[in-house]
């Protein structure tokens, strides 16, 4: 097809022809074009189909409003439903398909549904198919999912790149048409940093659509001498392809750049990035939107938005019909005729709806002044129009239109509220601007071209003032102020047929009275009860004139009425470019133990533990299950000696001359008295007097303790000391700093653990239990020098230490430690193992510490001490935390030594049905103890130390399991300490 | 003799890499120290490090280098700073236990050397790079040369010093240190033409 509706003038680069595909028909553009633009130059006139009755459509507009024009663009993965083709940048090789049809666009099937348009009026589903109530989920629901909806997602992975940023500016100039572009040069010249956004890719908005002048040159001319300037600013930041979306808190405006949109391919480059912008101040310039007018039939191909159709022509040289008729309540119309006339193009017919006197003269144009169009004809585009005064004119374009609406969205993205102008028949921006934002040109409601200039500039230049620069000498930019008077005129009232509102919806003036006779008159329900403003271009052609209909139904007025709430975003934003290039494995960080590599060469099998990888075991071959890999370094730890990485304990160094008072307040039990060289389990609890969390800490010198968190809590625990510190105690000399990162860290487990160690401690140092016994520890060297701290304490139950090197020692001294300890057949172990000896040993791990249970829960209720205060310790003196009937922590062991127990199961007595009432408790922690051959669990059960030797019931209603326990002591495991004493 | 030695390894494997108009290389010659400041002890610690470091103690946001460039003051918070020690420039007495001991009860170290990846992000690119993933404003007249700050990055933590117009040191925790690098590295590959 040849470019059959292209005429001379523009901004196409006709020197670079671009070929591309619609429907698999191959067509030829221009670099410069939109689709859209392309496809008129071309002659298609349908475009889509309409997404309840299947009416066919074109092109209705020239900008991001388009409700109409929604093309599936590209192919495969890369392939994007419900994108407006004019907004689509055309580039060579561009694919796009149409869209909501069944069968071929010019012949859908399903657009049968227009025959059937009566019984498919507002709301229809929620009245129909009732019955038999039996059909709904099995034939009309998933019948209508088929066949609704607006375009078809690939199923498959987006295969695009996307990508996130931060900017900032002193202003933040949103729209970049002749306020915009006025205020960047006000303020951009006046040396503010300045960014200036626009989500068209040639600057200038309207400029480059109309015919006007600036400073004696063509408008688009001066448009493009502007950023010209601009973009030599150093200071200034120009962003075509930029929509800024969203108005967030303090001064943060959402904005997606379209890297590589208009490319063939990206190149594994981000097609897109969202910007986060930080601006002390910003200017909406996003100009305004023309309203559509209801009467019979104006959804057909062909018939368009007035600025749309000389958008077209004046900037892409691109005609929409061949002959055009106009439809207009306002001046501004009239000059689509005459910019339209004064390229040749035949104009048909001129209908005001205003009874004055002609604007203008056009050549060989009916005129009609206080009429209408009664209806259109022409099923897949326009080929007459019927007049008011009952003549029918030929037209395949029919130009329409209503005033302009300012782009006040992002004015209301706080939850201001529009003010109604009665002068321009519109909302404007309210009172309540998001802080730091100002308004300017069409936006603001200033609508011709020199106030708009000089309103821009003006408000661009405050700015520079505030900020304390000098404003630059040069006046506003001079432009004629054109005529923009206007009437308002919803919709045609006398009209016979369907009169189109929203035609992304399909949503006519009839569905919107019948949405008020049936009590549906607040907007946001007329709004949910029609879908009217939804979907894509969210009614951006529609709302006003939907609410003007509404208005008139409840004799109210436009305001009473009221508006819908604007909420970002402004336009679609890919979910892709909010994930940015947090997919997959670039979601969150990881973090990796010193020993990750050593463990990875071991064949290790790691387990996510929050960001850590830990290993959980490390299998030998012929080994064929996990178990069998846990059971033998468990059994190999109790017999002999064992190694666990246990870096990812939280670390935490505390220094000051108050640093034993202040964990003396932080631990329910006694700090104070600590003696230097030695370590001692701790327990937190919470204010209200439930567990928080449990370690180890060790005095180095009077005033400098190492403490250990869990893992799981190293950062919640660092947080709830820095807000002691900080708000409850600031006269404490007391700092904090996390030490995690900084030391390697090592159990060394098992009987053989001392003969082990004392291969790589520096000769000076006695590991005897005499010098170094239980609980003792010392800062020393090993290997030859290199420092290091040594804990004597036992997690596992058995004679243990735990040795902590620089990271940078960490993954040597693991290698170093397996060499030493092959004499006594060292294993390494992993967090599988250290589970099944902490179970073993009865030790509180995560599962016990939930949250929920108190220290005398945990079996340490005395070590809330009571000659002390400290956090929680008042609380947990209440009444019901230590209620007779309360909880202990108690180990469990199956009747039938083959059952293996699960965490989760709730005890009953014998018989008991399982209920709430009857319930005795639950399951914390399970595990296979290779040392007794069978399962074992750790369980709070109330009054479980009076209990032992009682057997319950373990109900599992989950897993269904239903399992004979027996209540016994939690320590399975040298119960007397004598191990890890020795 | 000793049976076993240890070897030190760096988070990164010193990696160090050139791409065009920007550098991305890890620092691993700085050791850390944290100084806390002891209650109402600011004054005597501003003395001892003027005394024993040649260097003022830098306003929080700031940095500060001794005139022979070895050590780095970083004024992290009110009672907080961070000690850079350049071990290619220090001298036999500017040691990391000599400074500790220098310092006395004046000020609360902590090691701080193997808790953090330290890389330095150099070229014309730079800002572009890290306009990807750093909250903060790098515009010169507001995050000047030897300014610091702690911010986050991709989840990360890291404190960042401006070296020169183009040039940051970046401090972000070790265990996360590949992830920091890829995060690096990505923004590079992101903003490359």
């Amino acid at each position: 097809m040849t470019q059959s509706n292209r005429i001379d003038g523009g901004s196409v680069e006709r020197g670079q022809p671009i070929s591309f595909k619609f429907n698999n028909k191959v067509l030829t553009g221009y670099t410069g074009d939109t689709l859209a633009s392309a496809l008129i130059a071309n002659g298609q006139r349908l475009v889509a189909r309409s997404f309840k009755f299947h009416r066919p459509r074109g092109i209705f507009s020239a900008g991001s409003e388009e409700p109409s024009a929604l093309v599936q663009l590209r192919e495969g993965a890369h392939q994007e439903p419900n994108t407006r083709a004019t907004v689509i940048e055309l580039f060579d090789g561009l694919t796009a398909t149409s869209q909501n049809h069944r069968g071929s666009l010019e012949h859908d099937f399903l657009a049968i549904n227009d025959l059937f348009a009566p019984f498919l009026s507002a709301g229809f589903y929620y009245k129909t198919f009732m019955w038999p109530k039996a059909l709904w989920e099995k034939l009309y629901e998933p019948f209508i999912r088929s066949a609704a909806g607006l375009g078809r997602l690939s199923f498959k992975a987006d295969e695009d790149v996307y990508d996130k940023g931060f900017l900032h500016c002193d202003l933040l100039v949103i729209g970049a048409g002749p306020a915009g572009l006025a205020a960047a040069l006000a303020a951009g010249g006046a040396g503010a940093e300045v960014i200036i956004a626009d989500e068209d890719f040639l600057l200038g908005g309207r400029l480059n659509a109309d015919s006007y002048q600036i400073q004696g040159k063509a408008a688009s001319a001066w448009a493009a001498d502007v950023v010209a300037k601009l973009n030599a600013l150093a200071n200034v930041r120009v962003m075509p392809r930029t929509t800024v979306y969203g108005a967030f808190d303090h001064g943060i405006y959402g904005a997606l750049e379209r890297k590589t949109d208009h490319l063939y391919s990206s190149d594994g480059k981000p097609r897109q990035i969202s910007w986060k912008v930080y601006s002390k101040h910003a200017m909406l310039c996003a100009g305004a939107t023309e309203q559509h007018i209801g009467f019979g039939n104006n959804d057909r191909p062909g018939i368009m938005l007035a600025g749309a159709v000389r958008a077209y022509v004046n900037r892409w040289g691109a005609v929409p019909g061949k002959r055009v008729a106009l439809f207009t309540n306002n001046d501004d119309g009239w000059q689509t005729a005459i910019d339209l006339a004064a390229k040749g193009i035949e104009i048909s017919a001129i209908v005001d709806s205003r009874d004055i006197a002609p604007v203008a003269d056009i050549l060989n144009a009916q005129i009609l002044m206080g009429g209408y169009i009664a209806d259109t004809s022409g099923r897949k585009g326009l080929t007459s129009v019927k007049l008011s005064n009952g003549q029918t004119v030929p037209a395949d374009c029919l130009a329409v239109s209503g005033g302009w609406n300012p782009n006040i969205h992002l004015t209301c993205h706080q939850r201001g509220r529009p003010s109604w102008s009665e002068d321009l028949s519109t909302f404007i921006p309210g009172k309540q601007l998001p802080v730091g934002m100002r308004v300017a040109g069409a936006a603001n409601g200033t609508m011709s071209l020199g106030k708009i200039l000089s309103e821009g500039w003006d408000t661009a230049s405050a700015i520079v003032r505030e900020l304390g620069l000098e404003e630059m000498d040069q006046g506003a930019p001079l432009a004629d102020n054109e005529a923009m008077s206007g009437e308002a005129y919803w919709y045609v009232k006398e009209c016979k047929h369907r009169a189109w509102v929203d035609l992304q919806n399909d949503v006519t003036v009839k569905d919107i009275k019948q949405a008020h006779l049936e009590g549906f008159r607040s907007v946001e329900l007329l709004k949910r009860y029609t879908t009217l403003g939804m979907a894509t271009d969210q009614g951006k052609t529609a709302n006003v004139t939907a609410l003007a209909i509404m208005a008139e139904c409840t004799n109210q007025t436009i305001p009473e009425t009221g508006t819908t709430m604007f909420r970002p975003p402004y336009t679609p934003v890919p979910i892709g470019a909010f994930a940015g290039r947090a997919r997959g494995k670039e979601f969150r960080p990881v973090r990796y133990t010193p020993t990750h590599k050593w463990a990875e060469e071991q064949g290790a099998s790691f387990v996510e533990s929050g960001a850590w990888m830990r290993a959980q075991w490390f299998p030998l071959e012929g080994e064929k299950s996990w178990r069998e890999s846990v059971d033998r370094e468990v059994t190999q730890v109790r017999s002999s000696v064992g190694i666990c990485d246990v870096t990812t304990l939280g670390k935490i160094d505390v220094q000051g001359r108050n640093a034993a008072e202040f964990l003396n307040k932080i631990y329910c039990n006694g700090f104070a008295k600590l003696p230097i060289s030695k370590v001692r389990y701790g327990l937190m609890l919470r204010e209200d007097g439930f567990a928080m969390d449990d370690g180890t800490t060790a005095r180095l010198s009077e005033n400098h303790f190492a403490m250990t968190t869990t893992t799981a809590n190293a950062v919640s625990v660092f947080r709830h000391m820095e807000f002691c510190h900080q708000c409850l105690w600031p006269d404490l000399d007391v700092h904090l700093i996390s030490t995690t990162e900084q030391w390697a860290q090592f159990a060394v487990a098992g009987p053989n653990s001392r003969n082990l160690l004392s291969k790589v401690v520096d000769d000076d140092f006695d590991l005897s239990n005499d010098a170094f016994p239980f609980m003792a520890c010392t800062e020393l060297s090993i290997c030859g020098g290199t420092p290091a701290r040594l804990f004597r304490i036992s997690f596992s139950g058995e004679l243990a230490y735990e040795v902590a090197v620089a990271a940078r020692y960490g993954d040597a001294l693991m290698r170093a430690l397996m060499v030493a300890g092959e004499e006594f057949g060292v294993v390494p172990y992993g967090i599988e193992a250290l589970g099944v000896m902490r179970i073993e040993k009865g030790h509180a791990a995560g599962p016990e510490l939930n949250g929920q249970t108190t220290a005398q829960d945990l079996g340490m209720g005395r070590m809330v001490s009571k000659a002390k205060d400290s956090i929680g310790s008042a609380l947990s003196e209440r009444e019901a935390l230590n209620s007779e009937n309360g909880l202990a922590l108690m180990g469990l062991r199956p009747i039938n030594v083959s059952d293996t127990l699960a965490s989760g199961a709730h005890f009953l007595e014998p018989g008991a049905a399982a209920t709430m009432e009857n319930d005795q408790g639950w399951m914390t922690s399970t595990a296979f103890s290779p040392s007794l051959g069978h399962s074992i669990g750790l369980g709070f059960i109330r009054r479980g130390q009076s209990r032992i030797g009682e057997v319950l019931r373990a109900y599992d209603p989950v897993r269904n399991s239903d399992l004979k326990v027996e209540i016994v002591s939690p320590h399975f495991i040298d119960p007397e300490g004598e191990r890890l004493r020795g | 003799m000793a049976r076993h030695t240890l070897i030190a390894q760096s988070p990164l494997a010193e990696f160090s890499c050139e791409y065009r108009d920007v550098s991305l290389a890890e620092l691993t010659k700085l050791s850390v120290l944290a100084i806390a400041t002891p209650l109402d002890g600011e004054a005597a610690l501003a003395s001892h490090l003027l005394a024993s470091c040649s260097t003022v103690m830098p306003t929080v946001g700031k940095s500060a280098t001794s005139d022979d460039e070895a050590l780095t003051l970083l004024r992290l918070q009110s009672d907080q700073m961070f000690v850079l020690l350049d071990e290619s420039k220090a001298s036999s007495t500017n040691t990391v236990s000599n400074l500790v001991e220098k310092l006395g009860a004046a000020g609360y170290v902590t090691d701080q050397s193997d808790s953090w990846v330290i890389l330095r992000i150099d070229g014309v690119r730079s800002r572009a790079v890290l306009e990807r993933i750093c909250p903060i404003n790098l515009n010169l007249d507001y995050f000047k040369i030897a300014d610091i700050a702690r911010t986050q990055m991709q989840h990360l933590s890291v404190i960042m010093r401006r070296d020169s117009d183009d040039s940051f040191v970046l401090m972000s925790p070790r265990s996360s240190a590949t992830s920091f690098l890829r995060a690096l590295t990505i923004s590079i590959e992101n903003t490359s033409d």
